[in-house]
């Protein structure tokens, strides 16, 4: 308990590429991203809260914080109540399992490329029982959608992985940062359309705008968050961004290189979370940008989109990798 | 060693607790959070157990995509 070691690792866990960096980084990415999306759009976006309206998604949150907490008569309370931590503890989990000051997360272990996969899943299981257990009928619509939407994105997905994990030969993140440091980074080459296919789910994971069925504002309210109020929005707005950072560190450690880059001799630690921040900052632009560009299309559109043309697509990704490798 | 051991038994407790919760609760979206809880649960123990592809592949089809089937499956059906 008391060599040094251990201290190390905990400092890792808790502050630096752990949950108090990540907390930090969810708020700069919903700033980035408010933005960039409002410039888009010929908006100023957030202005009065700090330098630029910098400090304006954690006054966000603080105020969310201090808000009245409301939890519906007729929700099941046992499962309502919970859902906002359990959202929260799978994002952290989830962020722990980026390369960021060196080429092996804060855990790293063999299968963790899947692993990460299925942190994705739970959360949307999240989704559905916080929606279903609010028992108001836009809550029910949308957490229905979620699920359904989940059935079309999750697969195209998790195959954009497996190609992935075929030219690393491993299912290891530390091992495919290594691979594509060795070699090149995986999107240049056949990876490329695994890219696309990739960005395209993830932004069906985060529900954001050509997949935002699950809280279409203009027809079911907030969707599943609708009853959600106080403190547990609070949580679940956080978890949100902290899925933000996470899909675009994962998009980065899978086809950027990971933290990798030039690097003087004996600066990596300081140097590799610069390339971290800098490739998934760039992910989230084209994350932005695809929010920007699109409207909001139907679930059985979206759902038929995916089967329809992403599955097949992304077949057509792993047996092109196969071939090429 | 010691620790490896006190962790598994709490595993096997609470796979036990979770597998029978699921066969027993009455409101099925409970039942399928237990079932879900249960397979993170053996999950964990393959690793434990020194097993992690299988854990990671139990969390995901089990815990991930099962559990989604039958969510997906119990709003297609009439609720009582």
């Amino acid at each position: 308990m008391s060599d040094p070691s251990f201290v190390v690792n905990l400092l890792k866990l808790i502050v630096f590429p752990g949950f108090l960096f990540m907390i930090g980084l969810a708020f700069v990415y919903e700033w980035l991203d408010r933005k960039f999306y409002a410039r888009m759009q010929n908006r100023i976006g957030p202005l009065y809260t700090g330098p630029s309206g910098f400090l304006q998604p954690f006054a966000d949150f603080v105020k969310l914080l201090a808000k009245e907490d409301i939890v519906p008569q007729a929700a099941d309370s046992l499962i309502f109540s919970r859902m906002p931590i359990i959202a929260l503890t799978t994002m952290f989990v989830a962020v722990t399992l980026l390369p960021i000051i060196s080429v092996y997360g804060v855990l790293s272990f063999s299968g963790d490329v899947i692993v990460a996969v299925a942190l994705m899943t739970i959360f949307c299981i999240v989704v559905f029982l916080a929606g279903i257990s609010s028992t108001n009928p836009f809550s029910s619509v949308g957490a229905e959608r979620a699920v359904s939407q989940l059935l079309g994105y999750e697969i195209p997905m998790t195959l954009a992985i497996a190609g992935v994990a075929l030219s690393a030969g491993s299912l290891r993140l530390a091992d495919v940062v290594q691979a594509q440091a060795s070699t090149h980074w995986y999107i240049f080459g056949p990876q490329a359309l695994g890219f696309a296919i990739f960005v395209i789910a993830v932004q069906a994971e985060l529900e954001r705008i050509p997949f935002d069925i699950p809280e279409a504002e203009q027809e079911i309210v907030a969707g599943w968050l609708t009853e959600f109020t106080g403190r547990k929005l609070a949580l679940f707005r956080l978890s949100r961004d902290l899925e933000l950072i996470f899909v675009s560190g994962l998009a980065a450690t899978l086809y950027l290189g990971g933290p990798t880059g030039p690097v003087i001799p004996g600066l990596e630690a300081v140097l590799f979370p610069v390339y971290f921040v800098i490739k998934t900052v760039v992910v989230l632009f084209i994350l932005s940008s695809i929010r920007t560009v699109f409207a909001r299309i139907r679930i059985d559109q979206m759902v038929n989109f995916s089967w329809k043309y992403l599955v097949p697509l992304s077949l057509f990704q792993l047996l092109l990798v196969r071939i090429m490798i | 060693m010691m620790l490896a051991e006190i962790v598994s038994y709490i595993l096997i407790v609470a796979t036990i607790v979770a597998a029978a919760a699921a066969t027993q609760v009455r409101d099925i979206t409970r039942a399928i959070v237990a079932f879900t809880i249960m397979n993170i649960m053996v999950a964990a123990m393959f690793y434990v157990l020194g097993a992690p592809y299988i854990a990671a592949f139990q969390l995901l089809v089990y815990a991930g995509a099962v559990t989604v089937l039958f969510l997906a499956a119990i709003h297609t059906m009439r609720r009582r």
